[in-house]
């Protein structure tokens, strides 16, 4: 291989790796949909958690959470379990509106003049019911991150999405399946005639 | 002593001050409203004043132990009676808020007097001292004293305390700006015009560490 083909696939690295860990590289915290992306069947459940990682003194936070109600409906939210690490809690789950394709305001805090939570985990669980087929995102918004003196965190946001797939199953019928089992009897009786006749 | 200060001395309302008349001719009810209370004191203080004969003039003071509290908060209010005669002021002296009568508190042996409040309401309050003097001291009043009630941060509820009730009022309006239903201006603490995670946090921390709030 050449220099300059060495020279490029490190460049190319360097780069990648600059843009898919930017949030990492800047010390910031990552609010992420976790999975960030899943599939489930027409009438089936999801459950998704709104994921948070590399955060310090964490002690309040909000969202909203977006989908495309064509696709999916909210059904509920519950608390994560990493504000609760760290004290008792209030939490608020947010309003759901599967006309509109939202779940907005929720929040969570610690109560006490206490430190925040540091690392990573689940801030809040949310679960949706499959609808129609297609692709939805779960975007995050309105995300807002404090810290116990009340100043924001910086942060940035993963969304994710979700594909609902038809419920009819896609496998041939019985009868397709025999249909199909005879006209491969017909065809090889075809063949051996012709054989034969020669 | 001359006829109006002999009825006024005789039968001033300095000493009866919180009784009934005893009819519409009753000389201690100086205003005729049918009380006697501090205000035909301040009538009496009107007609004759420190100058009231065979009365020694007296001065009162009034001072607060904070110009600011809290809502519910105590704080005291210290008055004394200063006088140049030989026989030093006794009796009581009247604490009135805005006008009203709040408490009574009795001249001790320093000639003052002293009485613990926690009972105004929020907003700001001017308070005066009232000597309602005694055989031998003229009655007088203080200069008033401004005192500004505030309320205690993160009581939404204005009872004083923050606790639950008052995390599930920031909740009830959580995610309201101004103007839209359900608003509640208690509820936006830092009065940005919309309740969200800063006002619920700084409730919160207003608690003690480890409340559990169902």
């Amino acid at each position: 291989m050449k220099r300059s083909t060495y020279k490029t696939i490190f460049v190319a690295a360097v780069l990648l790796f600059a843009f898919s860990g930017r949030a990492f590289a800047d010390g910031g915290a990552v609010v992420s949909v976790q999975p960030t992306s899943s599939t489930i069947p027409s009438g089936g459940t999801a459950t998704l958690d709104v994921d948070i990682s590399g955060v310090s003194d964490l002690y309040a936070f909000q969202f909203d959470v977006l989908f495309g109600a064509a696709n999916v409906s909210a059904t509920s939210e519950i608390e994560g379990s990493l504000l609760s690490s760290g004290g008792t809690t209030f939490f608020i789950p947010g309003t759901i509106d599967n006309v509109g394709g939202s779940v907005t305001a929720t929040a969570d805090t610690l109560i006490g003049a206490i430190s925040g939570v540091n690392g990573s985990g689940t801030l809040a669980v949310l679960e949706f019911t499959g609808l129609a087929p297609g692709i939805t995102s779960i975007d995050l918004a309105n995300v807002v991150l404090l810290d116990p003196d009340f100043n924001s965190i910086d942060f940035t946001i993963q969304d994710g999405s979700l594909t609902v797939k038809s419920s009819v199953a896609t496998t041939p019928e019985p009868s397709g399946l025999l249909m199909l089992g005879i006209g491969l009897v017909g065809l090889v009786g075809l063949s051996r005639r012709k054989h034969a006749a020669n | 002593m001359n006829s109006l200060s002999h009825r006024l001395v005789q039968k001033s309302p300095v000493r009866s001050v919180g009784d009934t008349p005893t009819g519409p001719d009753d000389a201690r009810d100086i205003n005729r409203d049918g009380k006697i209370n501090n205000l035909d004191v301040e009538a009496l203080l009107t007609l004759c004043g420190k100058n009231c004969p065979s009365l020694t003039a007296t001065t009162t003071s009034l001072a607060s132990s904070a110009a600011q509290v809290q809502y519910t908060h105590p704080f005291t209010l210290t008055s004394k009676v200063s006088g140049n005669g030989s026989q030093l002021p006794t009796g009581d002296v009247s604490f009135v808020v805005d006008g009203q009568l709040d408490d009574i508190g009795i001249l001790s042996s320093t000639d003052q007097t002293s009485v613990v409040s926690n009972s105004l309401s929020i907003g700001s309050h001017t308070i005066s001292a009232l000597y309602s003097g005694s055989l031998n001291n003229a009655p007088s009043s203080s200069e008033p004293v401004a005192v500004t009630v505030v309320s205690v941060p993160g009581d939404v509820n204005g009872d004083g305390v923050v606790n639950c009730l008052d995390l599930d009022l920031v909740k009830a309006a959580f995610g309201t700006k101004t103007g839209q239903p359900g608003f509640n201006p208690n509820a936006d603490v830092n009065h940005d015009g919309v309740v969200n995670v800063l006002d619920l946090a700084f409730v919160a921390s207003q608690l003690p560490a480890a409340t559990t709030c169902p």
